[in-house]
């Protein structure tokens, strides 16, 4: 989109030339090749926080105290100093303040948000950008084998006394709401059970199997939307519970003739189980799962003309797994819009530990408005695997600001679809590789940087060592290199996380996270060995 | 405070981006239409050439437009997408000569990666559907159902991701795109698909071809009965289709337009980079491609588009300098050339740099902008109003009236020009020297006033006194007969033409004389109940010499009469309202419209079209053109007649698309003017003024006048020097089209004729990035201040540049001092004596210092680093305003004690700036990448250290324009009394060439005019539907807002366009008089 490479030729090109239609971004963003963050501050002072990320928009750092018991929030303010020294010949050096974490981020404020026995969980926070409204999660230690008394939580789930959202203002920290789960779970690392969608907040209860759907509210407020679980509409319960009162006054005969007269309602099937639902036994299906089963029912019917091959084919693919079907339980959840989820099913010991791989899997569209099951797939569906390779942007980014349209990902960047392609062909089983593939799904939300270091488009860099997703990575003693796309042969700058010869004894694994800004040259290398906190802190900035 | 401003455009956009050729106002007529940016202009085709039929804006950037005729139609419908997803088609109405929505909508989709290559919008060559690339990976299809109305648009995975273009083949069964594309490889292939509406899918289209040239930009599709398409490359063109495969070398050129030139599709204009157009021919037997031809034709503006219209005239859209109409001759001229320039339309964009300068020192500002870019570079020197070209003057006090006299009615020529004062008559002549000199015709009374002349039929000349009416022999100058004013009474006002006289005495007598050969004849008297102030005959029927109608303004009752002629019976009576006595009438057409014009006593003029046959006034309208007394008068200039209202605000009143606009004409207070062309000074004017004759000549009239100095290279930067009378540019020529032969130059330039005084090369890759005129502390010498970056095409950034001192000596630039900077100095500003310089991501503060040997350095005080690239720097006292590439805008301060500067303050947000500029002590204002103007307040109040650290934004408005350049000034005349002149302005400009001005308004205005605006946005639809609202937010990759604190004095301005009925609408809601809005909306069209 340049002619030159040179920045002040672009500057001026940028003058006289106006962009192709509706790419003036894409344009501005070809100046990060030449403004880059190469230059590193080794081991800066820094205060000992758990630096969590930037905010989309870049205008908030966001770290919590050792103890997980204090949010502070940073603005990454830049390091600006006053200079007499102008020698011609080398670079002034950068004052003595600049070794401090302080020169580049200013402190907003510090705020508590938890309490004695709770803790902030530091893997989650999510960012609702209109408004500026920071998400986060406290929550008392986890209890492995529950033995609460409560009688619809999945067995097997653990569970938590105490689990707190909090809704913040990040201009100010002053907290705005909060919404608490009592002996519940929610999966909370890498905000896995949560995803926000534009003001739209699903909170997945693990134990209850309840998707809980709110609202932020302009004002700050989290307004319960519904409920998506043991009930589908939001008027179930409430007619339920009007209908069992009025049932217990009636004699059964009438109670026969109101469900049969019920029998074409579509919400028909839901209602007859629930209103089991106060004998308190588990024997009877929630909503979802109804609405589950009678899509896969409905589905294979379909199939077949034939009634007898019809019966036949029912009863090898649905009666056959029907109990593994009932057993399912709901692992993660995201939006795709306002109307659909895409939720993942499994078994209940595949929606606790990290590595679901050996578990079956089953991903179902979901329309909240409609509460019909609108496609299910297999985990190992290839033709959900296709969509994912062709549309990938629309199980991603769904979640965001028209920002984070940029962030790189194979169904809009050439150079990853091509490294998509080369593993797939690479892979032994291509059914293997789909699983694979397909573990990424339900996306989690906020799970990538806009960072456009990260850009595919303009840079090449080893995905293994450094990716726009969050994730902590195994550091490692070579630079990161990132190299012009454009240029192939250029190298555009290198980020080492490390000084060049310095604590890399060999003796201690280390992890290392990076924390890009989203849209300035700056970047913050976190490098921590297992047993001795504090970490180090490096920022990398264009000098 | 300047929070509240008001923008508006002074001059329209005028890069042209589009251009389309088809039959859309009737079948049977041909027009072009033309997109520059935000606006279309739809021209008729027609012999005489190109007329313009209308010309609107479009609210959005206009990234496609396509003529197409769908099934059924009759003539071609408009297709229109803007960039931030919007699109419509559109339908000529010829009841009303307006655009019709014929459907529109929002292609945005949430989810996409906006595409690098920009947006494309293509249709079907059978009108099958619509498509759309605008989003990698993402095919958008909008497809006719049978009856040519859209359906529902859906998206097909296309699988391709760096689409650089795609086109819909001809002669296809299916709809069928050829896609061309880039791999990861970098290498260019082009692939085909069908697109098939079942199944909303695509399936593998009939053939594809790998490898092509490696600058491979555009495809062409070739219509029926070749059918095919054209890959232009940058070395090789391909011809290419199921069944041929035809390639031909071409000289290195990068092809950025193409026409076509026949309807079968075997020739095309091709038009590159450097500005040459050449003609590509597909050879071939029949229907079978035998090879292709390309020949050069010649040179023109750098092409952005290019439309053949008929008979080899082609239109030729330019973005880098005027767009043309050329003609492509059959043979070629002594230069080999085949093109030849009928016509040009004026383009500055774009504007890079521009400055705000008085150059001939009348209190009235001129832009001088840098325009253009590449060879067609140039200066251009635009300036608000009329300008009279002084040609003689004499000095003359107290002129009371002028009349310019024939010596025969046949003449061509005025010989006599009466001028009257309060007790006698003189009059000028033209002697063999061509001098004016005083003569006399001796039937003329010269020891009395006269009170009007005029030519009359049968070579005879008018002259009307307090006394008589007098009849003079022109040829023999004696006196033929003789009307005498009834005894006790005097002639008060008089008018005549060539064959009536009507003058009215004391009383309220009118009297109504004919002019016979050799004879007066009173033909009518009337009697009106109150005194006549004022008369008219000006004959607008069809015999020039014979009005039927006369124009009567009256004292006391503050009225404006029409009588017919000769019966002299009143036919309408016009209330003028207030108190104010109507001092001039005037009877005129425009464009074939008749106005009858009254100019009151207190500079306001009213207008209203008048009916010739029934007299009847209708469409009052009332404008302010100055607070003394007018007098008015016609005259004609290039065959138009136009309309000088002679007062405190001398103005010219004409027409254009049968409104009725004013334009000041550059002259302080003329008291009469009347037109005098005479032999040696044809088509002049004499001006009577401040105790002066003056003859001259007027410029062409329209509102803004633009004088073109073409450079032949690019000026990126100006600035004048008042003291030496000059402006430096820096610019840079290229001799053969590569960037390594680029040369750059500081130039001294003379800042009335525009030669080059003095230039100063600068060496191989070194840059001129800004220019500064300025005098430091201690030092009264002036000094052009040049920064520079070396430039080197393997570096990422400049580690080296100058700041170089030039004095101007005996029209020479003289280097005085040199200083090496450690990398690009984009910005150089006076600052306290000092000189502040932006040098890459630092300011840097240098003392200007006199050495031992008593030169002079410059030496380094102090510095500031914490931007990404400081690229715009403006400073008001101590402050100093920062625009950054990436980091938006911050404000530092400079202490003098420590010597050191700090930053105060800073928007945070992600905006990238392209200019800014300092409105008041607290607030900014910028303009960013994305086209949106913002302003931020220093917020010095804030309780915490935070809180005043912070800028705050305060205004939002999408501006829908990349401004290069903001400058405090204004482009008119600043008169200290009026309101307006107290209003403080800034002037930017654009990419494609627009000037706009930025005005703050008090704030009661300001919401006075949101209500206003927030009322015309209900009545005033946007073309297409097109919503004004959306298009005003601000909108960036990161947010959308709906703008504040910035009103579109476009949209209010349009206030004056709209009929009465609409007006009185708004006027209801808004609660307040038609008369009033006019008069505050006229008011506001005073600042540009």
């Amino acid at each position: 989109m340049f002619t030159s490479g040179n920045v002040t030729a672009r500057v001026f090109e940028r003058q006289i030339r106006t962009p192709p239609p509706g790419a003036s971004v894409n344009r501005a963003r070809h100046f990060y090749e030449n403004l880059v963050p190469s230059y590193t501050l080794y081991d800066v002072e820094s205060p000992d926080h758990c630096f969590r990320k930037f905010t989309e928009d870049g205008l908030f750092l966001i770290s919590f105290s050792r103890n997980h018991q204090e949010l502070i929030v940073y603005r990454p303010s830049w390091l600006t100093y006053s200079t007499t020294d102008d020698s011609t010949t080398t670079l002034p050096p950068l004052p003595r303040r600049a070794s401090k974490f302080d020169s580049f981020f200013t402190q907003l404020y510090s705020v508590n948000l938890a309490s004695s026995n709770e803790l902030i969980c530091k893997d989650f926070f999510l960012y609702h950008q209109t408004r500026r409204f920071g998400l986060f999660a406290t929550s008392t230690a986890q209890i492995h084998d529950s033995s609460s008394p409560s009688n619809d939580a999945v067995p097997g789930v653990p569970s938590i006394d105490k689990i707190t959202f909090v809704l913040l203002r990040l201009d100010d920290g002053v907290v705005l709401d909060e919404r608490v789960f009592l002996h519940d779970f929610v999966n909370l690392a890498h905000n896995m059970g949560v995803f926000l969608y534009d003001d739209l907040l699903a909170i997945l209860s693990l134990r209850y199997q309840r998707i809980h759907l709110l609202q932020i509210r302009d004002s700050g407020h989290l307004v319960d939307a519904r409920a998506i679980g043991y009930f589908c509409r939001e008027d179930d319960e409430l007619f339920l519970n009007s209908s069992s009162q009025a049932m217990m006054s009636q004699d059964k005969s009438k109670q026969q003739s109101l469900s049969g007269s019920k029998e074409d309602d579509t919400g028909e099937n839901g209602l007859r189980h629930s209103l089991s639902q106060p004998s308190g036994s588990n024997s009877f299906l929630s909503g979802v799962k109804q609405r589950l089963l009678s899509f896969i029912f409905r589905e294979i019917w379909n199939e077949e003309s034939d009634n007898v091959m019809r019966v036949q084919s029912l009863k090898k693919k649905f009666y056959f797994h029907f109990q593994d079907y009932v057993d399912l339980i709901i692992w993660k959840v995201q939006f795709l819009d306002r109307q659909h989820l895409l939720i993942k099913f499994g078994s209940v010991d595949g929606g606790v530990t990290r590595s679901a791989d050996h578990h079956p899997a089953f991903f179902a569209v979901y329309n909240m408005e409609t509460t019909d099951i609108v496609a299910f797939y297999q985990n190992s569906a290839e033709d959900l695997y296709q969509l994912f390779e062709q549309f990938s942007d629309h199980f991603t980014v769904s979640s965001s600001t028209p920002f984070m349209n940029f962030v790189t990902s194979h169904s809009n960047n050439v150079y990853a679809l091509e490294q998509l392609k080369y593993t797939k062909n690479k892979s032994n089983s291509f059914s293997q590789f789909v699983k694979k593939m397909l573990l990424s799904l339900p996306f989690s939300c906020q799970s990538q940087s806009p960072s456009p270091y990260f850009d595919q488009s303009l840079f090449r860099f080893d995905e293994k060592l450094i990716s726009a997703a969050d994730r902590h990575r195994q550091s490692s003693d070579n630079p990161i290199k990132f190299i012009s796309r454009r240029q192939p042969q250029t190298l555009k700058f290198k980020i080492k996380p490390g000084p060049e010869c310095g604590t890399a004894d060999g003796r201690s694994k280390k992890i290392c996270s990076f924390l890009f800004h989203p849209h300035l040259p700056l970047a913050i290398s976190i490098q921590q060995t297992l047993f001795m906190p504090p970490s180090v802190v490096n920022i990398h900035f264009r000098r | 405070m300047s929070s509240w401003n008001y923008v508006v455009t002074a001059h329209k956009p005028t890069s042209v981006t589009h251009s389309c050729v088809g039959n859309f106002t009737s079948p049977q007529e041909l027009n072009l239409i033309v997109a520059k940016c935000t606006r279309i202009e739809i021209h008729l085709l027609t012999p005489q050439g190109l007329q313009p039929m209308l010309d609107v804006p479009i609210y959005g950037r206009i990234a496609t437009l396509e003529l197409f005729r769908p099934h059924g139609e009759a003539q071609d419908f408009l297709f229109i997408a803007t960039e931030r997803y919007k699109f419509c088609v559109l339908q000529w109405d010829p009841e009303s000569s307006e655009l019709i929505t014929r459907a529109m909508g929002d292609v945005s989709d949430r989810i996409g990666r906006p595409t690098d290559n920009g947006q494309i919008g293509i249709i079907d060559p059978d009108c099958r559907l619509i498509g759309l690339h605008l989003y990698d990976g993402l095919f958008k299809v909008i497809p006719f159902d049978n009856k040519g109305q859209l359906k529902e648009a859906f998206n097909i995975r296309l699988e391709e991701l760096q689409v650089l273009d795609i086109k819909f083949l001809f002669g296809c069964a299916k709809p069928t795109i050829a896609v061309l594309y880039q791999d990861n490889k970098d290498a260019r292939h082009v692939k085909t698909y069908e697109v098939s509406l079942k199944d909303k899918d695509f399936v593998e289209g009939p053939w594809s071809q790998n490898s092509l040239d490696n600058g491979a930009d555009l495809l062409i599709p070739v219509p029926p009965p070749l059918c095919g398409v054209l890959i232009i490359g940058e070395e090789t063109i391909v011809y290419c289709s199921a069944s041929a495969f035809k390639a031909i070398p071409i000289r290195p050129s990068i092809t950025k337009a193409y026409g076509r030139v026949d309807v079968d599709g075997s020739r095309y204009l091709l038009g590159d980079h450097a500005g040459m157009i050449h003609l590509l021919v597909i050879t071939h037997e029949k229907e079978k491609v035998t090879g292709l031809k390309i020949e050069l034709l010649g040179e023109t503006s750098i092409a952005s588009t290019i439309s053949y219209l008929d008979n080899a005239v082609v239109f030729v859209g330019s973005s880098y300098g005027d767009s043309q109409l050329v003609k492509l001759n059959l043979h070629p001229d002594a230069k080999g050339s085949y093109v030849e320039v009928l016509e040009r339309y004026i383009n500055l964009g774009p504007i890079v740099d521009f400055c705000v300068v008085d150059l001939e020192r009348q209190g009235q500002g001129q832009v001088v902008t840098c325009s253009g870019a590449f060879k067609d570079g140039s200066l251009r020197v635009v300036r608000n109003g009329i300008g009279i070209n002084e040609q003689a003057s004499v000095e003359l006090q107290g002129i009371k009236g002028m009349w310019s006299l024939k010596s025969s009615i046949d003449e061509a020529f005025d010989t006599f020009l009466v001028v009257s004062f309060i007790s006698e008559t003189r009059i000028l002549a033209m002697n063999l020297e061509d001098e004016l000199e005083e003569t006399e015709i001796e039937g003329f009374l010269s020891q009395v006033q006269t009170l009007f002349c005029h030519d009359a039929v049968y070579n005879q000349l008018v002259q009307v006194t307090s006394n008589s009416v007098r009849l003079v022999s022109s040829t023999t100058r004696e006196l033929r007969d003789e009307w005498h004013a009834p005894a006790g009474f005097t002639v008060n006002v008089a008018t005549a033409n060539a064959s009536q006289v009507l003058l009215a005495t004391g009383g309220g007598h009118l009297v109504y004389l004919e002019i016979g050969d050799g004879k007066l004849t009173e033909v009518q008297h009337a009697l009106l109940e109150y005194e006549v102030s004022c008369l008219d005959i000006n004959p607008i029927g069809d015999n020039p010499n014979y009005s039927q109608l006369a124009a009567v303004g009256m004292w006391t009752d503050i009225s404006v009469r029409i009588f017919s002629l000769p019966e002299l019976t009143l036919i309408t009576k016009e209330q003028l309202g207030g108190e104010i006595i109507p001092r001039s009438v005037l009877l005129c057409a425009f464009e074939g419209i008749s106005y009858l014009l009254c100019a009151l006593g207190d500079g306001h003029l009213l207008n209203f079209q008048m009916d010739t046959t029934t007299g009847q006034l209708k469409d009052r309208k009332k404008v302010s053109l100055g607070t003394q007394p007018i007098t008015l008068r016609t005259f004609s200039s290039k065959s138009a007649t136009h309309v000088f209202a002679a007062s405190d605000r001398p103005t010219v009143i004409y027409s254009s698309n049968k409104k009725l606009l004013y334009s000041n004409v550059n002259l302080k207070e003329v008291s009469h003017m009347c037109p005098f062309n005479s032999a040696a000074f044809p088509d002049s004017l004499a001006i009577a003024r401040e105790g002066e004759l003056t003859i001259g000549t007027i410029d062409d009239i329209q509102k803004l006048h633009i004088r073109t100095i073409p450079l032949g290279e690019h000026a990126r930067r100006i600035c004048h020097q008042e003291q030496t009378r000059t402006f430096g540019i820096c610019s840079l020529g290229n001799q053969s089209n590569s960037e390594e032969s680029e040369m750059h130059f500081v130039r001294l330039l003379d800042d009335q004729t525009f030669e080059f005084m003095s230039t100063y090369p600068l060496d191989s890759f070194e840059y001129g990035c800004s220019i500064l005129s300025c005098s430091f502390t201690e030092d009264k010498n002036v000094y052009y201040c040049v920064g520079t970056a070396y430039v080197l095409p393997e570096e990422n950034e400049p580690t080296k540049g100058r700041i170089l001192v030039f004095i101007v000596e005996d029209g020479r630039l003289q280097l005085i001092a040199e200083k090496e900077t450690k990398g690009a100095v984009y910005s150089l500003n006076a600052f306290n004596g000092k000189l502040l310089a932006a040098i890459n991501q630092k300011i840097q503060l240098y003392k200007w210092m006199l050495r031992d040997d008593g030169t002079r350095e410059l030496q380094s005080e102090c510095g500031h680093h914490g931007h990404i690239l400081a690229l715009y720097v403006q400073t008001r006292g101590d402050f100093i305003v920062v625009g950054d590439l990436m980091k938006s805008i911050s404000l530092l301060l400079y202490k003098h004690e420590e010597g050191a500067i700090e930053e105060r303050a800073r928007d945070y947000n992600a905006n990238w700036m392209s200019a800014v500029e300092i409105l008041d002590d607290d607030i900014y204002l910028g303009a960013e990448n994305n086209f949106n103007l913002l302003t931020v307040k220093k917020n010095s109040e804030g309780a915490t250290d935070e809180e005043r650290g912070r800028l705050e934004v305060v205004g939002e408005y999408h501006l829908g324009e990349f401004v290069n350049r903001f400058r405090h000034g204004s482009l008119v005349m600043r008169l200290p009394d009026s309101e307006i002149g107290q209003i403080p302005t800034v002037i930017f400009g654009t990419v494609n060439g627009v000037i706009g001005v930025i005005a703050s308004l008090p704030q009661e205005q300001y919401t006075f005019l949101e209500k206003l605006q927030s009322s015309l946005r209900k009545v005033i639809k946007g073309v297409g539907g097109l919503s004004h609202e959306q298009w005003r937010s601000f909108n960036n990759e990161k947010r959308t807002a709906e703008a504040r604190n910035f009103l579109d004095g476009d949209l209010i301005e349009s206030f004056l366009d709209l009929s009465r009925n609409k007006m009185e609408d708004i006027s209801k809601s808004m609660n307040v008089q038609v008369e009033e809005l006019c008069k505050r909306v006229e008011e506001l069209t005073r600042l540009h």
